[in-house]
């Protein structure tokens, strides 16, 4: 048995999970899996696309699923249930290799449009930084509007040692979406990752960010940005496991909840024993706009090495008074005011995206969606 | 490698003296029907309780463990004294009380406390109160303390109307436990508009081996009155495992305030399943100062139900867990009605192996608008075989609210010792400041005497850096 029919049958045995917080729609694995339509740009000579169903007796796929399995040891994800689900039955696997050792970080830029409705797309990547290399990978997710899908996305990133690695997802699927992602990063000696996400559309999202910071120095950045609107639901899930000696972590997120929409947002930061000198940090930022909205929050800190710094911090509750009260002074209706507060607040996350046609685009998104 | 500061363990000295068991009246291990009516016969209790231990009884046979937290798996209630009668009688003045119980007080220094504060001194020792004492004028104001055997009987109303109306036995397994055998604790009654000045004070300590201390305690404060309640708890160290499952209920009526205060030592073989709750009426006040040190395992979350509007809690804790011990403790607070607040601060200390957990939850209701709430969190750690952990819960259901979380980890930072010392202090003077400086928000809250135990609980021998 390969290691694909391993998966579909360990997916077959697995239960469908019952969740207590945002019950799983139903009917989730049960739609006909579809292919998207996939735009690939990139100019790198040095940066290796393939899609992965023809690579996957390549030896070199082979090489970095036995280094996954060997290194990786994931304490959060979306459970198995998906993740058998993704890896068994896939049909836009993709695997990038960096070996460009440049000034400049080498762009890749992946658009997935997701076009029938009543499907469901299972999307994979396997991104790997060779050591000293750099890379920049974008991956923007679309539909047509009002079309009901399901997407089920998992991303694995090795940044091996020394390297540079940012990666930005943008999840722009129609309102009537359901999204699923989960993403697992393995951070080598100086490495250093950075991932920026910015959920804007479905309107049933479980995100799971795992980050594992190895070696020495390694350093992990987990931003994202997300808006809810009506009934949508959100659980957010990020990671940090710090096992290498001064590493480096920090976890941002900044959100708005309008109408009923509900979130859950979980952000765990773990020091292993021997992780001295270790930093992580996570703050959470929430801008509560309807009486009706439900706001979950577990910022988990644990702990086995004395010599660390972990903090985390939390804000939660209405648009700040006083700002609200200067922009209305200044001829602003209140909710022109509201618009802009929030808009301000996410322009942090969205000015990491760094592309600027992306960026006016994912603007005029958050524009059109807010309240 | 830098020499560690080492702090030591609390001394337990004083504790782990062991009398000898005499007692008029012991119950078979384990738990069945048999047993509960005995100890309702004995305590020559009214129908309605009876059928309360027996209704929490099969609750109790019902539930399963719980498998979240601490491990409960060597935990054997069946080989569990549920009740030991000592051999004494309650008595108001203490020259009555037994030699060796008074002996046993006397080094905890419960006389000590009732000379300086003047009476308003109860203390139980294994299963039953022994000796309790109220001054005279607040006896006539019509302020109730007593033991809650004594309440049973003497203010059965009053009992009926509260007991075990906030911790049903329904809760968990362990609240169901304590409905079926609850024994002593202390019943406090303060009418309307009478401010009690001195604070009350109640301590338990259980002697006899293998036994359990389920204690009951009920304050009821009544509208627009006060009341400061300080609690107590001891044990020595056997070889085989006690446990503490009491049950705190604090009734805080309209405009009335209560401060509880527990400093809890039990013997590092003891589990202590406590359960305490509090529910606050409309611009009223909890307070809770908790200081956990004892115990093998503890799971223990104080929670402030704000049912009244403005009403507020403040929660003060701190939580030392030194080796072989699992000390997971925090707090719940949960905002009913509008324009209510509350500050959780909490800190812990693990060392040596230990295990500190912080456990809470924040809930804000969609009722509870303008609602203002802050969590802080902070652990030290003093080495790397110890564990420090941190969950809270934030649940917000409406967007007038406002809620801020703080949450840090780590240990003494050499940036604070070296500014310290660049103001002329000497090192081993600075890391002493920054220890005392992390537990003065708690010892400040305590009164005199125990705020020198504490201190005295925390020594610090230095040596090389801290950390």
């Amino acid at each position: 048995m390969n290691p694909i029919e391993k998966q579909q049958e360990l997916f077959t045995q697995l239960a469908v999970p019952k969740w207590k917080r945002a019950p799983l729609p139903e009917g989730l694995f049960e739609q006909t899996v579809a292919k998207s339509q996939l735009k690939i740009e990139c100019e790198h000579a040095k940066v290796k696309i393939n899609p992965m169903k023809a690579l996957f007796k390549n030896p070199d796929y082979l090489d970095y699923q036995v280094f996954w399995q060997a290194q990786g040891t994931h304490q959060k994800s979306l459970g198995a249930k998906f993740e058998s689900y993704v890896s068994g039955f896939s049909q836009d696997a993709i695997l990038i290799v960096s070996n460009a050792k440049t000034f400049e970080m080498p762009k890749v830029r992946l658009d997935y449009f997701l076009s029938e409705a009543n499907h469901n797309y299972l999307i994979e990547q396997l991104i790997v930084v060779e050591a000293g290399c750099k890379l920049e990978v974008i991956l923007d997710l679309s539909s047509q509007d009002e079309s009901d899908l399901n997407y089920f996305g998992k991303t694995k990133i090795v940044a091996k040692a020394g390297s540079q690695v940012k990666v930005v997802k943008i999840q722009r699927l129609s309102k009537s979406a359901h999204a699923f992602d989960m993403n697992l990063s393995l951070v080598e000696e100086g490495a250093q990752l950075e991932v920026v996400d910015l959920q804007i559309g479905a309107d049933y999202k479980a995100i799971s960010y795992e980050s594992e910071l190895l070696g020495k120095h390694s350093h992990s950045q987990m931003k994202t940005a997300y808006y809810g609107e009506s009934d949508q639901k959100l659980d957010l899930s990020f990671t940090m496991t710090h096992s290498g000696k001064q590493s480096e972590s920090f976890i941002l997120a900044k959100g708005a909840l309008s109408e009923q929409s509900q979130k859950t947002f979980r952000g765990n930061l773990f020091f292993s024993t021997g992780a001295s000198e270790s930093v992580g940090r996570e703050q959470e930022f929430v801008t509560l706009l309807s009486p009706n909205v439900k706001s979950d929050s577990f910022p988990a800190l644990m702990c086995s090495e004395d010599d660390v710094v972990g903090e985390h911090a939390a804000s939660i509750g209405q648009v700040d008074a006083e700002t609200l009260f200067y922009l209305m002074s200044r001829g602003l209706a209140e909710l022109e005011a509201k618009r802009m507060i929030i808009k301000a607040s996410f322009e942090e996350i969205i000015r990491e995206i760094g592309d600027d046609t992306l960026q006016s685009l994912v603007m005029e998104e958050v524009d059109r969606r807010l309240i | 490698m830098a020499k560690k500061t080492y702090i030591e363990d609390v001394d337990r000295g004083v504790y782990d003296i062991v009398n000898e068991e005499r007692h008029v009246f012991k119950t078979d291990k384990g738990l069945t029907e048999e047993i509960i009516r005995q100890i309702s016969a004995e305590k020559n209790e009214p129908q309605w309780m009876l059928d309360h231990r027996l209704k929490s009884l099969a609750i109790y046979h019902s539930k399963p463990v719980p498998t979240w937290g601490a491990d409960l798996s060597e935990l054997d209630v069946e080989n569990i004294v549920h009740y030991v009668k000592p051999d004494a009688k309650l008595s108001t003045s203490w020259d009555d009380v037994p030699e060796d119980i008074k002996m046993t007080f006397e080094r905890l220094g419960i006389p000590e406390a009732e000379r300086k504060s003047l009476a308003g001194v109860g203390a139980q020792y294994d299963s039953e109160v022994v000796y309790h004492s109220m001054r005279e004028d607040l006896v006539a104001l019509g302020v109730i303390y007593t033991d809650m055997d004594s309440a049973l009987k003497n203010h059965e109303a009053l009992v009926k109307e509260y007991f075990m109306k906030l911790i049903t036995p329904k809760d968990h397994k362990f609240a169901a436990l304590h409905g079926a055998v609850w024994s002593g604790g202390s019943f406090v009654y303060v009418p309307k508009g009478i401010h009690v000045d001195f604070p009350l004070q109640s301590y338990f300590r259980l002697n006899a081996k293998g036994a359990g201390q389920f204690e009951h305690t009920l304050i009821i404060v009544e509208e627009g009155a006060s009341l400061h309640f300080i609690e107590g708890c001891s044990a020595p160290k056997y070889s085989v495992q006690n446990l503490h499952a009491g049950a705190v209920e604090l009734y805080i009526k309209d405009e009335a305030k209560l401060r509880y205060s527990t400093i809890e030592n039990w013997s590092r073989n003891m589990y202590n399943l406590n359960t305490k709750r509090s529910i606050v009426g409309k611009n009223g006040k909890i307070e809770w100062v908790s200081g956990s040190f004892g115990s093998k395992v503890s799971m223990l979350y104080p929670m402030s139900i704000l049912k009244g509007e403005g009403a507020s809690s403040e929660f003060t804790g701190i939580t030392f867990a030194a080796k072989g011990q699992y000390l997971d403790t925090g707090t719940k607070v949960v905002h009913l009605a509008p324009n209510t607040t509350s500050i959780v601060n909490s800190k812990s200390i693990s060392k040596d192996g230990g295990h500190a957990f912080y456990r809470g939850l924040l809930r804000v209701t969609k009722d509870a608008i303008h609602s203002k709430a802050t969590v802080n969190c902070e652990s030290l750690m003093l080495d790397s075989f110890s564990r420090s952990d941190t969950l809270p819960t934030i649940e917000i259901m409406n967007n007038q609210s406002d809620i801020g979380h703080e949450a840090k980890i780590g240990r003494i930072s050499d940036e604070t010792i070296f500014y310290l010392m660049s103001r002329g202090i000497p090192e081993a003077e600075a890391k002493a400041m920054i220890v005392r400086g992390f537990v003065e928000p708690i010892t400040k809250e305590l009164p005199l005497e125990y705020a020198v135990e504490l201190n005295n609980l925390i020594s610090l021998e230095l040596e090389g850096t801290i950390g």
